[in-house]
């Protein structure tokens, strides 16, 4: 697993070119984080594809157009996987808003859902659900989760991130990180037992 | 607990459960925390089976989540991002040369094309606030001893205060030195954009 946080953070030249505006330095920066911000944005939106790659672009698109506001004596990658939590988040509020409010689909219409069962809850109970569809039904429950929950969830199991490194990223205090993961574990394990 | 819900408050606790029981599955959050790959060993287990229903669902979904795959990005996400950078960048380039060479280079034309028709803003600038520095003196002392006393009915219908002139007049006089600075800034700008062509073919 690729990790921005396993990787020493980026050399200073190279954000400083970036920062004034050099386009091949930024591609390079591009370089680096397309998997992780992609794989974060794709997780925070239940493993959505089309979503991820649009709000994967915007997210380095907002960067480069706001890299002046960087500040280069703090390390990037927490910044840029925070703008691009920030903008998935965002993306997944408006997504549900739309579905609620759509006057073309009823409430609660999934069309444009991942992979996996619309509702886990209306399969048989005899009917044992397979690997894929356990790991669907986990996808689509941490894209629902609150965003103070899906944070920590998908920087400790995605980005292999310690409790402590996510206290930091995040800026809670570890106590608070291992609550909201048990709390998400417990809500994923519920949601995952009407499953099974 | 429903995943949207803040779980401050807290489910009302069944009454079976007891302290083995909290103690059990706070042991499992702990071994999830650690990534560790043991298996709770703890003798309520044998006992309990909703502790050992439960502890086996955690640890299910913490097996599912710490293999879930990687997902990789669509090819070409990379390749469209860096097109779309290059052309925003040459697009800010255009407007900064606009507004750092263009602007200066006009003003400078303007500066050359009054000089060219005869207006010799320096010069004339100074006579003018000088004559209307006279003109002021006149309105507040009188004509009595004013050696331009004949130009005087053409001129007093005219005379303003001092701020107006100050500020009719000021642009006039700061004309000149606004175009030399202008010069110097374009000298400067147009250095600093070769440098920067320079920079950019040394990267590419």
């Amino acid at each position: 697993m690729t990790s921005p946080a396993s990787q020493p953070d980026l050399a200073r030249e190279l954000l400083e070119r970036a920062t004034n505006g050099d386009p091949e330095a930024f591609a390079a920066i591009v370089a680096r984080f397309e998997r992780p911000v992609h794989a974060l944005v794709h997780r925070l939106l239940g493993g959505d594809a089309d979503a991820a790659r649009d709000v994967t672009q915007d997210v380095f698109l907002k960067a480069w157009r706001n890299l002046a506001r960087y500040d280069l004596d703090r390390p990037f990658a927490p910044w840029f996987l925070k703008l691009a939590a920030n903008l998935a988040l965002n993306a997944r509020e408006a997504r549900r808003l739309r579905r609620t409010f759509s006057l073309d689909a009823p409430i609660g219409d999934d069309s444009r859902a991942p992979e996996g069962p619309a509702d886990p809850v209306a399969r048989p109970a005899h009917e044992r659900a397979s690997e894929e569809e356990l790991r669907a039904a986990v996808r689509q429950g941490v894209a629902e989760l609150d965003a103070k929950y899906a944070m920590p969830v998908v920087l400790f199991y995605l980005e292999g991130l310690s409790v402590k490194e996510i206290a930091q990223r995040l800026d809670v205090p570890e106590g608070t990180v291992k609550i909201r993961l048990h709390r998400a574990r417990e809500a994923l394990k519920e949601r995952l037992g009407k499953f099974q | 607990m429903k995943p949207h819900e803040d779980p401050a408050g807290k489910p009302p606790r069944d009454s079976t459960v007891t302290g083995d029981c909290d103690r059990v599955m706070a042991r499992v959050q702990e071994l999830c925390d650690a990534r560790s790959e043991e298996r709770p060993a703890d003798p309520h287990l044998a006992e309990c089976e909703s502790c050992r229903v439960a502890a086996e669902a955690v640890l299910e979904l913490h097996r599912l989540m710490m293999t879930e795959p990687y997902p990789d990005p669509a090819p070409g996400l990379a390749d469209g991002i860096v097109a779309t950078v290059r052309t925003d960048a040459r697009r800010t380039a255009r407007r900064a040369r606009a507004v750092l060479v263009l602007v200066p280079a006009a003003a400078i034309a303007v500066a050359v094309g009054l000089t060219l028709s005869g207006i010799d803003l320096l010069g004339g600038g100074r006579e003018l606030v000088g004559d209307a520095l006279d003109l002021a003196r006149v309105a507040k002392e009188g004509v009595a001893d004013w050696p331009g006393l004949e130009a005087l009915p053409r001129a007093l219908p005219a005379a303003p205060s001092l701020p107006s002139l100050g500020i009719g007049l000021g642009p006039l006089v700061v004309a000149p030195y606004a175009a030399v600075a202008a010069a110097v800034l374009f000298v400067a700008q147009v250095a600093w954009l070769r440098s920067q062509r320079r920079t950019a073919g040394r990267v590419a």
